[in-house]
């Protein structure tokens, strides 16, 4: 049933209110503080949820995307955000997932040029495939590798000295007494949501069905607590867990 | 103001505002009936946030807040159900909630306790617009006079199927989903699914405390005093296809002037998809 004339009418009487409202906000909205500004408050992880458009063709969006990773965590690592996680529905980054490590790599090659050199042996291995959370226990590695999470790190901006696999310290030229760290970046996707929810579901009936054969505890009611379900979902995650 | 006029100035001011009420009335029915000719949302969900502040900013206690809140419930329910929208879901009560103040709690409890059933019972809100109760969340951890309430008002409530509200209390979201994959698992091994190939996304789903009352999938999700997170409520619910509004007006003086933007961008949003659908 189409829509009643005075509807019609209410919504453009909306739009135009709204589109009004739009200028005058971006008309008496103050400028944003540099990037490198001081500030009070800087969240420890954010989130970024990118959506594509059908109007692009796949290779398009999958450019705009790394650009957007390349830029963000740029923007994290000067600004000191600890956590990233990069999202997008049907897991664009999850599949270029070597376009994003060539990223990052990036921006830890534009800050060669402000640090001085010395050799030293890396204490890490280093990033080969993409590093999945540790796992406690074969079960939770599976179930972890299941996850479609990808995991990089990359040193935050004058924050810690430079590592590279090739053993290569590197010791920042401005400020000697600067604080260790790195921004983790997570790659997430669809998948790494409700499929995984029930992914740790099909993993819990499984062993439940061991534990109860080996103890020949047939009746025993399958009994499952947030805390239990939140470890397995994200045990290999603490450090987000703990800064969320 | 009008504890310093004498009654029968009162009662002068009562009856001049009497024509004024009944227009006010009048026009937000014909604004709703307006609205109601467009698509409107199926489920909308609250997060009834800003009691307590809006209190304080009054100069009363956090704690006094919570009577005008309920006030505001009952008035946002009806715009629902004049609407026709068939099911709201709003958050009362979180489980860290446990944590406040015992005083804060106890006052709350006290108001579950005498407000659900006044609520339910013939020629109130619930029983004219024929809305079933269902109460959702860790129900064992409120006190056993308020376990009886919600039975009671419930059960007062159980052949009502124009529409449903749900009052989530205690609840969280952590709590929500582990119920949920508990159930999944204990129906796959019912039907002896050993390797938990039924177990998928849906079952789960099935599981969740809303698709048992019978609620559809969320459309709406509010949430008001200008707190911009979820606070697990709904948080499974909340999928690809829910509009999250943020309002920054504190729950007890939501209304009208609020909901009519939430509802005009839903409509928006429906238009969209469905010309969306026609050009493919």
């Amino acid at each position: 049933m189409p829509p009643h004339w005075t509807l019609r009418l209410i919504h453009y009487l909306y739009v135009v209110a709204v589109s009004l409202l739009a200028r005058i906000q971006v008309w008496s909205r103050k400028n944003a503080p540099v990037l490198n500004a001081h500030r009070n408050k800087v969240p420890m992880h954010l989130c970024l949820n990118l959506v594509g458009s059908n109007e692009f063709t796949s290779e398009e969006v999958e450019t705009a995307f790394l650009e957007c990773l390349r830029r963000t965590a740029g923007w994290c690592r000067e600004v000191g955000i600890a956590v990233l996680t990069v999202y997008d529905r049907d897991g664009v980054l999850v599949w270029c997932q070597e376009g994003a490590r060539e990223c990052i790599s990036q921006l830890e090659t534009l800050d060669e040029d402000s640090y001085e050199s010395e050799v030293e042996y890396p204490l890490t291995p280093p990033l080969s495939e993409p590093s999945i959370s540790r796992s406690q226990s074969p079960e939770s590695a599976k179930l972890h590798q299941e996850l479609a999470v990808i995991t990089l790190k990359t040193p935050l901006r004058g924050r810690m000295h430079k590592r590279r696999h090739v053993a290569v310290r590197r010791r920042p030229k401005r400020d000697s007494a600067s604080e260790m760290g790195n921004l983790t970046i997570y790659i997430a996707s669809r998948s790494s949501g409700k499929p995984a929810i029930a992914c740790a579901a099909r993993s819990l009936l499984k062993s439940h069905v061991q534990n109860r054969g080996a103890v020949g505890g047939e009746n025993d009611v399958f009994q499952l607590s947030a805390s239990e379900l939140g470890l397995l979902l994200e045990g290999g995650f603490r450090d987000v867990v703990k800064h969320c | 103001m009008s504890c310093c006029l004498p009654w029968p100035l009162l009662a002068l001011v009562a009856l001049i505002r009497l024509p004024f009420d009944y227009a006010r009335r009048q026009l937000t029915h014909l604004l709703l009936s307006i609205i109601a000719t467009g698509p409107v949302p199926r489920h909308i969900a609250f997060e009834m946030d800003g009691n307590r502040r809006y209190a304080r900013s009054l100069g009363k206690e956090g704690k006094q807040g919570h009577g005008d809140g309920f006030r505001t419930l009952l008035r946002v329910l009806e715009l629902c159900l004049r609407l026709r929208i068939h099911s709201v879901t709003v958050y009362a009560f979180a489980i860290d909630n446990f944590n406040r103040p015992k005083e804060e709690v106890d006052a709350l409890m006290e108001m579950a306790e005498t407000r659900l059933v006044e609520i339910a019972e013939k020629g109130h809100l619930l029983d004219r617009y024929g809305v079933r109760l269902n109460v959702l969340g860790k129900r064992s951890l409120l006190p056993p006079k308020v376990q009886v309430a919600i039975e009671k008002a419930e059960y007062m409530t159980r052949h009502n199927n124009a529409a449903v509200l749900n009052v989530c209390a205690p609840y969280s979201s952590k709590h929500e989903i582990t119920t949920a994959v508990e159930s999944a698992v204990r129906e796959a091994l019912e039907n002896r699914d050993l390797d938990g190939s039924t177990i998928t996304e849906g079952t789960i789903e099935a599981q969740l405390s809303t698709s048992l009352v019978g609620s559809p999938p969320l459309d709406v999700f509010v949430r008001t005093s200008g707190v911009k997170r979820l606070s697990s409520f709904l948080t499974w619910q909340c999928n690809e296809n829910t509009q999250i509004h943020m309002v920054d007006t504190y729950w007890p003086d939501f209304g009208l002037r609020d909901f009519i933007p939430v509802l005009l961008q839903y409509q928006c949003k429906v238009w969209r998809e469905q010309g969306a659908s026609r050009s493919m």
